[in-house]
């Protein structure tokens, strides 16, 4: 049941029995209050004719004539005169009547004597009292007083309806008074539900609202100064910032929801582009693999290759020389000079063709040899050399500069091999030179291409030997490609395309420069 | 001294065989050689069994020359069975190729070879390095015989 009718009904309900109490006291009160008046009043009347009576019988008496008849007779009239006019209130009547047997009975002052016989005789034995007696249809009260000298009896009667008329008037005032608080009450009412329940409802259903998300719904206003109204206010402002805070968040969420979307496309895609490089990883590892397996295939032939080129390649070339010099060694005094110079071909040919073989066999194992990275001490290494070089052939007067402290990274055991093919081949070409000199250190060159950092000073080797046309550079560091004659300088072409292979195989660079008869610059970068 | 012993050179190429010989005797080797020119010919002589089961007088020789590359059993092969067995631990064996492969030095020497040399192409070296070979094994070197 809602709050408005519950206080409708406690209003009525408490304005009914109030009302009713009221009435139900103040009638009580009031009957009994008009009772015991009327019965004063009536007494006091009564008492005062008696009185009077009692006053004319004593002078009457003190004057000697209560006994004779005339004087009683005088002044009972008189008396009875007095009162002929008498009146009580609206109703009441005054009745004096002598007692059954009296002679001197005044009938005429019995105005509709109709009272109740029996009543009657009743008064008439008690003499003083106060009752009530039916009139015909009419209820009566009745106060009487009897004056047994003159055997009199005073009675004053009164309609029982008049006494009540009081009663009447104060029930229906009392009625008034409740129907007006009715209807004070049910404007109070009206008022407390108007302007309290119903915009506490209101602020209810609002909230109600409000807590369903419906931020639509028309936020209840008030004017009034009370706290109802300070709470609606409040309240309105509240929900109208909580609205606003809710427009905001609804608008910061559908960024975030876009972002969101956004983001889910972007990883979506991310994933995408994540599985297709996890792909191309598989296919890249598939072909690595079967790259390297090729590779390990190729390498093995190889390797093959040059075991049996090493072993079976040399074998025939033994023959071929071991014969010769048999044969000039059994048969050489059966030859001419021409013959034995001939087979002295055949044998230098043989031994030349091992050395390109063996050559060759090492160009193959420094590509195929692994590589370990780590600092060399290049001076050293060039210091070794030049030693090697110098106890081949202690005759020569070379001059050797080695800057000191020159570092480098890189696999020691190639470096090495690097260091005697340009050392060597200086060596070499400088045999005809008068003042030999042979340089090793760091230049100031940089590589060209992405090598070429500032720290990555190219290191060279420089000789005053026999140098060569800038117009072959390019073809210096080929397989068999050689620039001289075999006869001016011996050589198989393997030495620098053995460096370059090492220097290559270390993400390095190898270049020349040089002139005839003035000299060669080797440099080379890692 | 060896001079008597027997020289065992395991060769299958008939050239190089030739030119081995050749070369013991311009360096004055006399020792008897024997060739054997395969793996299992070497173990079957040195075993004394197969053809050379009814052989009298089984001595083992001073020295094997071994070539590595051979038909049937190779020389890594020949080299294993001998330094297996009880008899042949300790006879002294060089190898003698033409390979300069690092794999195959590594392994003659693992498999307890005493020696490796490889033949060099000019015959004037070879002679020399044959020479020299006599000279260790047959005459500098002293040999147990457990």
């Amino acid at each position: 049941m809602k709050l408005k009718y519950k206080f409708n009904l406690l209003a009525l309900g408490v304005l009914i029995v109030v009302g009713v109490a009221i009435s139900i006291a103040g009638v009580f009160t009031i009957e009994r209050l008009a009772y015991s008046m009327n019965r004063k009043l009536m007494e006091s009347e009564v008492v005062h004719l008696v009185e009077q009576i009692r006053s004319a019988h004593k002078v009457l008496t003190e004057s000697g004539v209560a006994s004779v008849d005339s004087y009683v007779h005088k002044a009972q009239t008189d008396i009875l005169e007095e009162y002929r006019d008498y009146r009580f209130g609206h109703t009441g009547q005054l009745l004096i009547f002598g007692q059954p047997g009296s002679s001197q009975l005044l009938p005429q002052l019995l105005k509709n004597h109709d009272l109740d016989t029996l009543c009657l005789d009743e008064i008439v034995q008690t003499g003083r009292g106060f009752r009530e007696c039916s009139h015909g249809k009419e209820k009566r009260f009745v106060y009487y007083a009897s004056f047994p000298a003159w055997h009199w009896v005073v009675l004053l009667s009164v309609d029982k309806a008049e006494m009540l008329v009081e009663r009447n008037a104060f029930l229906s005032q009392v009625a008034l008074i409740l129907l007006v608080g009715l209807a004070c009450g049910l404007l109070a009412f009206v008022w407390f539900t108007g302007g309290i329940v119903a915009p506490v409802q209101l602020l209810s259903e609002a909230a109600l609202a409000i807590s369903h998300g419906d931020w639509d719904k028309t936020l209840p206003q008030s004017t009034a100064v009370d706290e109802v109204g300070d709470l609606t206010r409040a309240f309105s402002q509240m929900s109208e910032h909580l609205s606003a805070a809710q427009r905001d968040l609804e608008k910061q969420a559908k960024v975030l929801q876009n972002t969101n979307t956004r983001l889910h496309l972007e990883i979506s895609e991310h994933q995408q582009a994540q599985r297709e490089i996890y792909q191309l990883n598989l296919e890249l590892e598939q072909r690595v693999l079967e790259r390297t397996a090729q590779l390990k295939a190729a390498n093995e032939e190889l390797e093959a290759f040059a075991y049996s080129v090493s072993h079976d390649l040399r074998a025939p070339l033994r023959s071929i020389d071991g014969f010769s010099q048999a044969l000039l060694d059994d048969y050489g005094a059966r030859l001419d000079a021409e013959g034995l110079e001939f087979l002295q071909r055949v044998r230098r040919a043989s031994q030349r063709m091992a050395q390109l073989i063996d050559d060759l066999l090492n160009l193959s194992r420094i590509t195929r040899g692994e590589m370990v990275r780590a600092p060399v001490d290049l001076s050293r290494l060039a210091a070794l050399v030049a030693e090697d070089l110098r106890q081949a052939e202690p005759q020569r007067q070379v001059e050797i500069v080695i800057q000191s402290q020159v570092q480098a990274e890189g696999d020691a055991r190639l470096l090495r091999v690097v260091m005697e093919n340009l050392l060597g081949n200086a060596w070499k070409f400088t045999s005809r030179c008068d003042h030999a000199r042979i340089e090793f250190g760091r230049s100031d060159k940089l590589p060209s291409g992405r090598g070429g950092q500032p720290g990555n000073r190219a290191f060279f080797v420089r000789d005053n030997g026999a140098g060569f046309d800038p117009a072959y550079a390019d073809k210096l560091f080929g397989v068999f490609q050689r620039l001289h004659r075999a006869e001016d300088f011996p050589g198989t072409g393997i030495g620098l395309a053995t460096v370059q292979r090492i220097i290559h195989r270390h993400g390095g660079q190898v270049w020349a420069d040089g002139e005839v008869g003035i000299g060669a610059n080797f440099y080379f970068a890692l | 001294m060896n001079t008597e012993k027997n020289i065992l050179l395991v060769e299958d190429n008939p050239d190089d065989e030739a030119l081995t010989l050749r070369a013991f005797r311009k360096n004055k080797i006399a020792n008897p050689v024997v060739v054997a020119r395969d793996g299992v010919e070497a173990l079957d002589y040195l075993f004394g069994r197969g053809q050379h089961a009814d052989r009298e007088h089984w001595e083992l020789p001073a020295v094997v020359l071994l070539d590595l590359k051979l038909p049937k059993v190779d020389g890594l092969e020949v080299l294993e069975r001998l330094r297996l067995d009880r008899r042949t631990r300790l006879l002294p064996v060089v190898v003698l190729t033409s390979s300069r492969e690092e794999r195959d030095l590594a392994e003659a020497y693992r498999l307890g070879a005493n020696s490796y040399i490889r033949k060099p192409v000019d015959f004037n070296c070879f002679l020399d390095t044959v020479g020299q070979l006599g000279n260790y094994w047959l005459k500098l070197n002293e040999q147990s015989y457990q």
